[in-house]
């Protein structure tokens, strides 16, 4: 299955880094899903849950707003906080 | 000529003296490596972000309405946020920044307020009678981005209620372990960062750019004043541990002086009790 790359970057340290399948983010006009091969996108966050699909498998972060960035199959996430949830 | 028990006790004063500023060595070494860590931790969310506010600006260029954060005013009140340690024992870390944020404050025909952030800053601002519009002290060694948030909160709250028209930041930065290079920034109004070319990427924005923006430029500003307090703990770890490491060879080269001397003294005494011995002897045969 295609991926991509994901990054959930905090001020104090990198909280998750590695190749997803697919991204469910909490932007600030709605719960927004992104998929491999997106196009490129910019977004504020509200804070909320990241839901993040790796082999199938889902996973949580619990973000405290942020921005989310979407460039050459590689997202990055820029949040104010975020744990493993 | 001082005696050999008054000199057993220098020397073991100042053997106390090593003891407090090896231990003291060792404890900012080990902060020193915390700090230094946390600054790396911080580099990728600080280059993310450069690279988004780059992208951001030349994107909103032309538009009309700008972010009040990015106007730039006629200037007439500046403040300064100064970024020191809450304490000293670490060279001539505080006096150099202190000197050197002194040299700033003069160069400026505004009026200036300070917000310190750190002791050594706050009490060397109200020493110089300058105005301290905020304090925050005893922030720690690990402080997170959560724990140090009103900060910039007061910076820009006073930048949009028009007390002030530029806001600078002024810090130790961390260059190397014995190198600690006092620096001023402005980070109020925010300028625009210039990117090389190929970093500009055509986005959609989500909702629109300029209110993507509007989001961005208050983060960006903590960022910064973030990132200036792990400089300048990194910095004040780096400094104490250099300043201890040599206060301890200085003590323990004094010990072997003071060591060298009591040898001495004693070897003078017992040359003198000889002496007379050997003239009492003398006399008594005489």
């Amino acid at each position: 299955m295609a991926t991509m790359k994901l990054e959930i970057i905090t001020p104090e340290s990198i909280i998750y880094t590695g190749d997803v399948e697919s991204v469910i983010a909490p932007g600030s006009e709605g719960e927004l899903g992104i998929l491999p091969h997106h196009a490129s996108l910019m977004t504020a966050l509200q804070a909320g849950d990241i839901k993040v699909t790796v082999n199938g498998q889902a996973n949580s972060y619990s973000v405290g707003g942020g921005f989310l960035e979407v460039k050459d199959n590689q997202v990055t996430i820029l949040a104010d906080s975020a744990v493993n949830s | 000529m001082p005696s050999t028990r008054e000199i057993r006790g220098r020397i073991r004063s100042v053997q106390n003296t090593a003891k407090v500023t090896r231990a003291m060595e060792m404890i900012a070494a080990s902060k020193m490596r915390r700090a230094q860590q946390r600054l790396m931790d911080s580099r990728p969310y600080s280059d993310a972000m450069l690279n988004v506010m780059g992208n951001l600006a030349s994107q909103t260029a032309g538009v009309d309405e700008q972010h009040p954060l990015m106007t730039k005013r006629e200037v007439r009140n500046i403040q300064v946020v100064l970024v020191t340690p809450d304490r000293g024992l670490c060279g001539g870390l505080n006096a150099n920044l202190s000197r050197f944020f002194l040299q700033f404050v003069r160069n400026q025909s505004a009026d200036i307020s300070v917000v310190a952030v750190g002791k050594r800053g706050r009490d060397f601002s109200a020493r110089s009678r300058l105005n301290i519009k905020a304090d925050y002290i005893e922030i720690g060694d690990t402080p997170s981005a959560a724990d140090i948030a009103d900060v910039p909160k007061t910076v820009i709250e006073s930048y949009e209620n028009g007390e002030v028209d530029e806001v600078y930041l002024c810090y130790s930065q961390f260059v190397s372990t014995t190198v600690q290079q006092p620096t001023v920034v402005k980070i109020l109004p925010v300028e625009p960062v210039e990117l090389d070319g190929s970093s500009n990427v055509d986005y959609i924005y989500e909702p629109k750019a300029v209110s993507v923006l509007q989001a961005l430029v208050p983060k960006f500003v903590e960022m910064q004043i973030f990132q200036s307090i792990l400089e300048s703990i990194g910095s004040e770890q780096s400094a104490r541990m250099v300043a201890m490491s040599s206060a301890t060879d200085s003590a323990n080269e004094m010990i072997q002086d003071l060591t060298l001397l009591m040898n001495k003294v004693r070897q003078a005494s017992i040359t003198t009790e000889l002496l007379d011995i050997v003239g009492g002897v003398a006399a008594l045969e005489g």
